[in-house]
């Protein structure tokens, strides 16, 4: 379940609409904030908390459509839950290929409209999540000496302790002294563990 | 005045001293003459001496045509005197003695050249008085009866004109007029000029009595004479003699007595003395008084001039015919046909028409015109009003086509809003689908949140209202009811259709501005016809900025009025329109826009014009155009009456 601060934020310029809507998520339990445009709620000062929009795409001024790009042009990665009403498929399109979570007709069904916010949220705290675990492994592999970085690729790359000591031209014990820092300070388990943190930190070698 | 001419321009100073001039030479001249005339001319005198009184018709006209012709003999002035003797009223010796010595008197001082017996009594007078009154005048007569002259031989051989008094032709005038009358009447009065006439008549009469019964009433007091004249049967002939004294010796006026006989008489009177022609008779044989006169002028100047007085009387007759009165052959239904010839019909009263033939045509060609002229304005009014009905006819045709054309302009304007109509009621929909659905919700927890719950179904109720309100509203759009006048907010309309309209406008990303005038007076018209237009105008203006840059996409929408005038107009800044299109944009069928059937602007055109209004567009001045609408301002009064 989604924690206390977990907020889902209704932007529509139809107030009648966005209250209700309001009150619907709020009935589950989830803290709403309310916005009647686009431009509001960019002005608005946010929380760095888990949640999702749910945003009316036809609105006046700026649409949902612009106000999804212009979040994507922040890199903010907010999951977006559109509501429209029937017949903007093009529109609908248009917004999933952008990153929408979801694109829902209007009036909306009450289950799915509490599913698709749901998804979203688990969306985010997912990404939030991910986003938190490769800064962490950037941060070990920050912490590394430039010769446990040569170490650590070089085991990544599945060399022996051997062949790692010739290859750096030093002794095979210095090798795993290395190794045995590399290991405390990435905070691996295994080799495996070891490899699955370079693998999401980039895929390749830090370039030292 | 020909020098005046010749010198042209004259100061009027000029021109008046010069007309008085003439003037002047123009008055000496005739007076000269006269002058001249007086002192050489040569006068004669004549004296004509009738029997009777002055005042005598015979005498009057006989005086009267005397005085007309004779004026001059040769270069001599005729001066005619008058005398009357008066005889029939003062028969007795001493008058005539005495009229005798008054004339001597009077004449004393100067010659006679003329002496003029007007009447036998005057003759017998002048004969026997004649050497010691005017001894060397001649003598002549005028107007004795033949039977006198060619009886009496010392009248042989004087001058005179004769006049024929002739009872048998007047009565065979009288048989040609009746010729089934079997009574004859014979009235004559008392004097002894009557009893003559009377014994004369008597005298030619007998020859016809065996084809008359002749009644003689003769002598008779007047009072009994007019009791005997009401008595005479219809049919009869009534011949009236003379009539100078009644039987209780009355001097009476003859003309006067026939006039009361006439009056009184079942039948036709005939008279034989031309003094009564005119006075009631139907007609008579007898020369006129006017021709007795001439003809005794006539003879008069030629004794004056010299001639041979007998030689010149043996031509001198006035001529004697049958003279009839029209209005008494009218009167009595006597057939004109049976006159004989030579017959004068005198007082003939011309009808209008011979009397005033030219006004009578020009009457009755006004009347005929004026009366084509109604006859004319008649039928033409009577074809208006054929006309007015068939045009009232055809209007309310064309009221029922137009409203037709009007509903269904709303209708598929009600489509071209389709997404945008749906979305309006979904939004609504959309907004109680949810608050009900939280609603559950809440009512499920426990503790139940009941405010909440209060303000979620309060929520639904109002949106349940608002959608209502748009259903109304497209409904009201597509009713097929008559239109109504009744006191309209423009504003109010304007918003009510921006409702409508605005949420399509702004998905086409087109910013409504709204610049409204607060202090707009009302308006009459009908609510539904005059949102129909703003709706044509909105949706026009937004389809007009399809193709246009985002950034230029605004529909002002401005509502002002002056004193006379509610304006409302709605600027674009779309693609505007061309000159040729600004001229045909209210055609019909006229469409700038591919799929357009071109109605919405010549329908709403016609809807401004059932209003009294009127409709146009402009360009603007950067881009886009501006439609204009203009409504009169009600008078207080209508507004009051819609009010009721």
């Amino acid at each position: 379940m989604p924690s206390e601060l977990t907020t889902v934020y209704v932007v529509d310029d139809d107030e009648s609409v966005r209250n209700a809507k309001a009150r619907l998520l709020k009935s589950v339990g989830l803290r709403v904030e309310v916005f009647s445009s686009a431009r509001g709620f960019l002005d608005h000062d946010r929380a760095d908390n888990p949640g999702c929009l749910l945003l009316d795409v036809r609105m006046p001024g700026l649409s949902g459509l612009d106000l999804q790009q212009e979040l994507a042009d922040s890199k903010n990665d907010l999951p977006i839950v559109f509501m429209s009403a029937h017949g903007d498929i093009p529109m609908s399109v248009r917004a999933i290929k952008a990153g929408a979570v979801d694109f829902l007709p209007k009036p909306v069904n009450d289950q799915e409209l509490l599913k698709a916010v749901g998804q979203a949220i688990d969306r985010h705290i997912l990404l939030r999540r991910k986003h938190r675990e490769l800064s962490d492994i950037r941060a070990r592999l920050e912490s590394l000496t430039p010769r446990e970085r040569e170490v650590l690729m070089l085991v990544v790359d599945g060399l022996m302790n051997k062949q790692i000591a010739s290859r750096l031209s030093i002794a095979q014990p210095t090798v795993k002294v290395h190794r045995r820092h590399v290991m405390e300070k990435m905070g691996a388990d295994s080799i495996t563990d070891l490899v699955r943190m370079v693998e999401k930190s980039g895929g390749s070698t830090p370039k030292g | 005045m020909s020098e005046i001419k010749r010198r042209g321009l004259v100061s009027p100073f000029r021109f008046l001293a010069a007309a008085s001039a003439s003037l002047t030479l123009s008055l000496s001249l005739p007076s000269l003459g006269v002058a001249q005339s007086v002192g050489t001319v040569n006068v004669k005198n004549v004296v004509v001496v009738y029997s009777h009184e002055s005042v005598l018709p015979a005498n009057v006209i006989v005086d009267r045509m005397l005085r007309e012709n004779m004026r001059f003999a040769g270069a001599s002035r005729i001066d005619v005197y008058s005398e009357y003797l008066d005889t029939a009223r003062f028969s007795n010796a001493e008058h005539l003695d005495g009229s005798m010595t008054y004339l001597k008197e009077k004449y004393s001082d100067r010659s006679v050249d003329l002496l003029i017996a007007g009447g036998l009594e005057s003759l017998d007078f002048l004969l026997s008085h004649r050497d010691s009154l005017f001894p060397d005048s001649p003598l002549m007569y005028s107007c004795i009866e033949s039977e006198r002259i060619a009886t009496d031989k010392s009248l042989a051989n004087l001058p005179g004109v004769q006049m024929r008094v002739d009872p048998v032709s007047t009565l065979e005038l009288a048989k040609a007029l009746q010729p089934d009358a079997k009574r004859l009447f014979v009235i004559s009065g008392a004097s002894n000029r009557d009893h003559v006439w009377k014994m004369k008549a008597q005298d030619r009469l007998t020859a016809y009595r065996r084809e008359f019964q002749i009644e003689y009433l003769s002598g008779l007091p007047l009072e009994e004479l007019l009791q005997r004249v009401r008595q005479i049967p219809a049919g009869a002939i009534v011949l009236f003699l003379l009539y100078m004294q009644d039987g209780d010796g009355q001097y009476l006026s003859s003309p006067e007595v026939l006039q009361q006989v006439a009056e009184r008489s079942a039948a036709p009177v005939y008279g034989v003395y031309n003094t009564f022609h005119g006075n009631g008779i139907v007609g008579g044989h007898f020369a006129t008084f006017e021709d007795l006169g001439k003809e005794t002028a006539e003879l008069g100047l030629q004794i004056l001039n010299g001639a041979d007085p007998i030689e010149a009387s043996a031509f001198t007759y006035a001529p004697v015919n049958n003279h009839l009165d029209w209005r008494q052959m009218q009167l009595w239904g006597l057939n004109q046909s049976r006159l004989p010839s030579g017959s004068v019909v005198d007082f003939r009263e011309l009808s209008a028409w011979e009397r005033y033939p030219g006004r009578i045509v020009a009457a009755i060609t006004i009347i005929v015109f004026q009366t084509a002229m109604i006859v004319a304005l008649v039928v033409q009014i009577r074809h208006r009003r054929i006309a007015e009905r068939l045009r009232l006819a055809s209007q309310q045709i064309a009221q029922r086509q137009r409203d037709e054309l009007a509903r269904v302009n709303r209708i598929t304007t009600i489509g071209e809003l389709s997404t945008s109509i749906a979305h309006e009621v979904n939004q609504p929909l959309s907004a109680i689908v949810s608050n009900a659905q939280a609603a559950i919700r809440l009512l499920r927890q426990s503790p139940t949140d009941t405010e909440e719950v209060a303000a979620a179904l309060h929520d639904i109720a109002n949106d349940g209202n608002r959608a209502a309100g748009i259903l109304n509203r497209v409904r009201s759009l597509a009713r097929k009811e008559q239109p109504i006048s009744e006191p309209l907010e423009l504003n109010e309309e304007v918003r009510e259709v921006l409702r409508l309209a605005a949420p399509d406008a702004e998905n086409r990303g087109v910013v409504i501005n709204q610049e409204f005038d607060d202090a707009l007076p009302s308006i009459i018209g009908d609510r539904i016809e005059i949102q129909q237009v703003i709706l044509n105008l909105l949706i026009n203006a937004a389809q007009a900025m399809q193709d246009v840059n985002p950034e230029s996409r605004y529909i002002t929408v401005r509502t002002t009025h002056d004193a006379r005038f509610v304006q409302l107009t709605i600027e674009d800044g779309g693609v505007g329109l061309a000159d040729d299109q600004l001229r045909r944009i209210f055609d019909p069928f006229f469409t700038t826009r591919r799929g357009g059937i071109g109605m919405g602007l010549s329908i709403s055109q016609s809807i401004i014009e059932s209003h009294e209004g009127k409709i146009w567009a402009t360009q603007n001045a950067d881009r886009g155009a501006t439609f204009h609408v203009r409504f009169p301002i009600p008078s207080s009064d209508a507004l009051d009456l819609r009010n009721v």
